[in-house]
């Protein structure tokens, strides 16, 4: 039986996989392109940060590219991508929904 | 420059009640007290002693395993090195959690996301919901599979408190793993359903409480353990054979042989005996005779006697002694199992029905002369005569009317 991807992302994960869209990055690096693309309004903490990367990388959505020392630099992998595609138009079909609530025309 | 000052101190809480901990440790800080690094050994925490300070603290829940010397299960280099770069720093851990310390008021929460925080702790009841079973399997398994023949047996030789205090203590430890894991349970479900927990806590009404409970329980624990190896090691008083001062409930070789001239080896380091009661027992004894035995117009025999005797309070814990007695010889199911798939000798039991006792019978096993194992009313006794030659030997039957007749 074929191991059961994750159901959904939450919003970190989802800004995780966005940074790494952006190019290979260490972790440091993902937490201040979080906080930097949404003007500090999603702050990631380490904790939270480390778990997603450990469940990421058992998941196959990222890969580990290099490791220098102690830290360790990540890719997405194809599996990430349409993960992070999957979540955008569902995300997309909730804005739709939200705007076509508010605006009826 | 010179080393800080180091002060320690006990934790006011239970590991597992992170908010407590985390308050206190701050609380410390705000004291000018700083947890140390690698600060927590055996329960007490270490802190360096310098001007107050404001730092946060947070508990991460590990799966690793914990113990005195946990330093081995400290977190991975990587990732002490990612929370430094995002201003937290790890200073050791207590139990089942890795602590962090932030003085930058900047730094970002250590979780930030309490759904990626579940998976953390869904790790952390997985580990416990192991210990948890290992523990059941320890206590209820090997309890039954080790100490099953020796349940009256084994508190007779351990004393009856402190075995009952073993019993409750392990038993209450398995609970508070129980009611762990359940908490971590409902910690998993508050997270999953966004909850943030809350880093304060009023630990300082509840540290009383915990104190009081804790060092009842290491006392309870250094009671139980002093109690038993008391007496198993020196409770109970040994002494030779020829200075007990009064007269034995069974009958000794001299009444064994009443016409025959009994000399005990005095000098013989077997020939001793040792009495003590216990809560489920008033009399017990184990007594162990050499001597040469001189019947009229008969060359000497050398013999050998030994006896195990209890006088129980109840007859029921007589009549489950008289069980174990014979079962520890390897007549239960266990033994037998065991006996056959190692090719072992079996033990040849023969039950005996013998006026006025409540249960009788002889086995052997590697022996020239058989044990008997006699129960009438709340005495039970086992015990075995070695007889070099067989002319002035008991039948096994007569040895155990012999012993049966000995009992008030």
């Amino acid at each position: 039986m074929p191991k059961k991807a994750m159901e959904s992302l939450t919003e970190s994960m989802f800004y995780v996989l966005m940074a790494l869209g952006s190019g290979p990055m260490c972790g440091i690096d993902i937490a201040t392109w979080i906080r930097e693309r949404t003007r500090g309004r999603v702050q990631i903490g380490p904790a939270t940060l480390y778990t997603i990367l450990g469940k990421f990388e058992k998941e196959q959505y990222i890969a580990e590219t290099e490791v220098d020392g102690r830290k360790r630099t990540y890719r997405i992998t194809t599996r990430g991508a349409n993960a992070y595609r999957e979540e955008l138009e569902r995300l997309k079909l909730c804005l739709a929904d939200a705007q076509g609530k508010e605006d009826p025309q | 420059m010179s080393e800080p000052k180091l002060v320690y101190r006990i934790p006011p809480c239970h590991s597992f009640d992170i908010a407590a901990m985390e308050s206190w440790l701050e609380d410390m800080a705000a004291k000018g007290l700083i947890l140390a690094k690698d600060s927590f050994f055996g329960g007490v925490a270490t802190f360096e002693v310098g001007a107050p300070q404001k730092i946060r603290y947070r508990l991460e829940a590990t799966a690793t395993p914990s113990g005195l010397f946990s330093s081995s299960y400290d977190p991975d280099d990587d990732r002490i090195q990612l929370y430094h770069q995002m201003g937290w720093n790890y200073r050791g851990r207590r139990g089942q959690f890795f602590i962090f310390a932030a003085s930058d008021p900047n730094a970002p929460e250590l979780n930030t996301d309490p759904q990626v925080q579940a998976h953390t702790v869904q790790a952390l009841a997985k580990y416990q919901r192991s210990q948890f079973r290992g523990s059941l399997f320890n206590l209820v398994f090997l309890t039954w599979l080790h100490f099953s023949d020796y349940f009256f047996s084994g508190m007779l030789v351990l004393g009856t408190i402190p075995s009952l205090l073993l019993f409750f203590l392990f038993g209450t430890d398995l609970l508070r793993q129980f009611v762990t894991v359940l908490r971590l349970e409902q910690w998993i479900r508050l997270l999953k359903s966004g909850d943030i927990p809350t880093h304060k806590s009023d630990y300082v009404n509840r540290s009383t409480a915990y104190f009081l409970k804790r060092s009842g329980r290491i006392l309870l624990w250094v009671l139980a353990f002093s109690l038993a190896v008391y007496n198993v090691t020196g409770g109970k008083t040994e002494i030779q054979r020829s200075e007990y001062p009064g007269s034995f409930p069974f009958a000794t070789l001299q009444e064994l042989y009443p016409e025959a001239e009994v000399t005990p080896w005095d000098s013989f380091r077997e020939n001793k005996v040792t009495a003590w009661s216990d809560l489920l027992a008033r009399e017990c004894y184990e007594y162990y005779e050499s001597s040469n035995v001189i019947l009229p117009n008969q060359a000497p025999d050398t013999m050998w006697l030994s006896v195990l005797y209890f006088n129980t309070r109840w007859e029921r814990t007589a009549e489950k002694l008289a069980q174990e007695l014979v079962h520890q010889a390897g007549a239960s199911p266990i033994h037998q199992f065991f006996d056959e798939l190692f090719g072992d000798e079996p033990i040849i039991l023969t039950e005996l029905q013998l006026e006025g006792a409540d249960y009788a019978a002889y086995y052997y096993k590697y022996r020239n002369f058989p044990y008997v194992v006699v129960q009438k009313g709340t005495q039970v006794l086992k015990a075995n005569i070695d007889i070099f030659g067989d002319k002035n030997a008991f039948t096994p039957e007569e040895f155990a009317q012999v012993m049966l007749e000995s009992l008030d």
